[in-house]
Formats: C-alpha cells, sequence, structure tokens
C-alpha cells in the first residue's frame, strides 16, 4: 500500500514535470547545436581545423547578430499588440516600416559579413559551407517540428 | 433342535441386558457441569471506533493539497524565470553593443528551443524566397 502510493507520487510528479517542460519553457542548448552544426558542415564543405577556426566564430557572430535584430523586432510587435484599445492606423504603419527596417539590417549584416568570409575562406568552399549550413538548419527545424507534434499529442 | 448359542440370543431378545444406575439421568445434567473446568472470563469486545469521512478522506486530501502546492510553486518559478529571462536578454544586448566580439556567444544567451527555431524558419524563409527568385532569373 505504501509502495503503492510513493509510485504514484513519484509518476505525477514526473508527469507535471514534463508538462512544465514543453518546447516553450525549454532552454536552447545553443553549445550542443553549435557543436553539431560544426562537425556537419565542415565534414560537408571540407574544410580544415584552420578553415573551421576562422569560418565558425564569424558564423555565430553573423547568426547571434541577426537573432537580437529578429528578437527586438518581435518585442515591439508585442508592445503594440498589447494595446487593448486595439491597433491603429499608426501602429500598423510602424509594424510594416519595422519589417522592413529590420530586412534592410539583415541584408547590411549579411553583406558585411560576406566580406569578411570572402578572407577565411575559398568562394568554392564558403558556397558548400553555407549550403551545408542550411541543410543542417532545416533537418534540425525539421526534428523539432517532429518532437512537437509527438509531445502534443 | 434348539442350541446353547440359540439359547443365549433368546435370552436376550427380551431382556435389555444393559444396566445404568438408579436415577443416573434425572441428575445427569448437575453431575456432567459440575465436571467441567471453570469457563474462562472472556475480555467483553471493544466497540469499535466509527471511522469517519473525513478520516477516510484525509490522506486523499493531503496528497491534492501536496500537489497543488507543487503545481503553483513550479508555475511561479518559470514565471520568475520568465522575468530573469527578460532582464538576462537585456544584460545580453547591453554585453552585445559594448563587445560585439566576444568569443562565447552562446554562454550568456538565454533563448527557448521554440523561440530560436522561429528565428531558424524565418531566415530560411527568407533563403527560399531568394532561391526561387533566382531559379526565375536563370529561366
Amino acid at each position: 500500500m505504501g509502495k503503492g502510493i510513493i509510485l504514484l507520487c513519484s509518476i505525477l510528479i514526473l508527469s507535471v514535470f514534463s508538462f512544465t517542460l514543453s518546447a516553450q519553457n525549454r532552454r536552447m542548448n545553443m553549445e550542443e547545436f553549435e557543436k553539431r552544426k560544426m562537425e556537419y558542415v565542415t565534414k560537408e564543405a571540407g574544410l580544415t581545423q584552420e578553415e573551421a577556426d576562422k569560418y565558425f566564430p564569424l558564423s555565430r557572430e553573423l547568426t547571434r547578430r541577426k537573432l537580437e535584430l529578429h528578437r527586438n523586432h518581435l518585442e515591439k510587435i508585442e508592445k503594440i499588440k498589447e494595446s487593448q484599445a486595439g491597433m491603429t492606423d499608426e501602429e500598423y504603419r510602424k509594424l510594416l516600416e519595422n519589417d522592413v527596417e529590420v530586412r534592410q539590417q539583415q541584408a547590411a549584416l549579411d553583406k558585411l559579413y560576406s566580406e569578411k568570409f570572402k578572407t577565411v575562406l575559398s568562394s568554392e568552399k564558403l558556397f558548400k559551407a553555407q549550403q551545408a549550413e542550411r541543410v543542417f538548419i532545416q533537418r534540425e527545424l525539421a526534428n523539432f517540428r517532429e518532437k512537437e507534434e509527438d509531445d502534443e499529442s | 433342535m434348539e442350541t446353547k448359542l440359540d439359547k443365549i440370543i433368546n435370552s436376550y431378545k427380551t431382556n435389555n441386558p444393559f444396566k445404568v444406575p438408579n436415577n443416573y439421568f434425572s441428575h445427569f445434567n448437575e453431575e456432567i457441569m459440575s465436571r467441567l473446568p471453570e469457563k474462562e472470563k472472556k475480555v467483553a469486545p471493544q466497540k469499535t471506533k466509527r471511522v469517519s469521512m473525513w478520516d477516510k478522506a484525509k490522506p486523499l486530501v493531503y496528497m491534492a493539497a501536496m500537489f497543488a502546492g507543487l503545481y503553483f510553486s513550479i508555475n511561479l518559478l518559470t514565471k520568475n524565470s520568465d522575468f530573469n529571462l527578460l532582464t538576462n536578454r537585456q544584460a545580453e544586448q547591453q554585453q552585445t553593443l559594448n563587445s560585439p566580439n566576444i568569443d562565447n556567444h552562446w554562454a550568456s544567451l538565454h533563448i527557448t528551443e521554440e523561440e530560436f527555431f522561429q528565428f531558424v524558419e524565418a531566415q530560411l524563409a527568407e533563403y527560399s524566397y531568394h532561391e526561387f527568385l533566382n531559379q526565375l532569373h536563370l529561366n
């Protein structure tokens, strides 16, 4: 009887914890993600250790800066949406302008870093590395969405 | 011819060979009772305590209270972690502005999986659009 209660309590506690640790709340393990990306891209693009040591810090920097732009943009959208009275025409205009501004800034970052990438990798290897990055990210995204669907079902 | 055995059998047909003392059965009950040992005094059984509904429900109520407390405390902690996420993000932004060339980018980044993959999805959508446009130009 006592053991049965303890087992029941353990199961209930674990289910509560698993509920709270849904994808919406789970912290992204960026180190692990980057490590796997580096392994994949290095292999696919045939990068040497020296090339990888120069390429990946730049790639991370670019991703980080784009991510900051993206988050700032989302914060602005959230702030505007929080308005209880509904969005005014002025607010919609600001949203659209901010959207365009973010795209311009991200494009400017792409251009800035493409110059930097050219100094560390040949054009062929750069192309292959960027392709490999995209393939890797697509795969990770597909896995994540699949895992999300499994969690929901 | 009547044998000796036949004579014996015939004599017992009419006479009951078994005899008991006089008035043996009239005092039979008292005799037997007096020969029995003293009866052990049994303790009267105590009346069973009536179990109230509250006593039955108590363990379940305590368990429910425990899980409710656990649920609310976890909710509170996750809300606090969201608040911490916000303050950490402000600190991260400041750090990024001050030193864009930091080596250990991800140590200070606090982002959920959902948020990161939404960002990645947006980036891939942009790329797919450009790829599509390039294909149009090539054709």
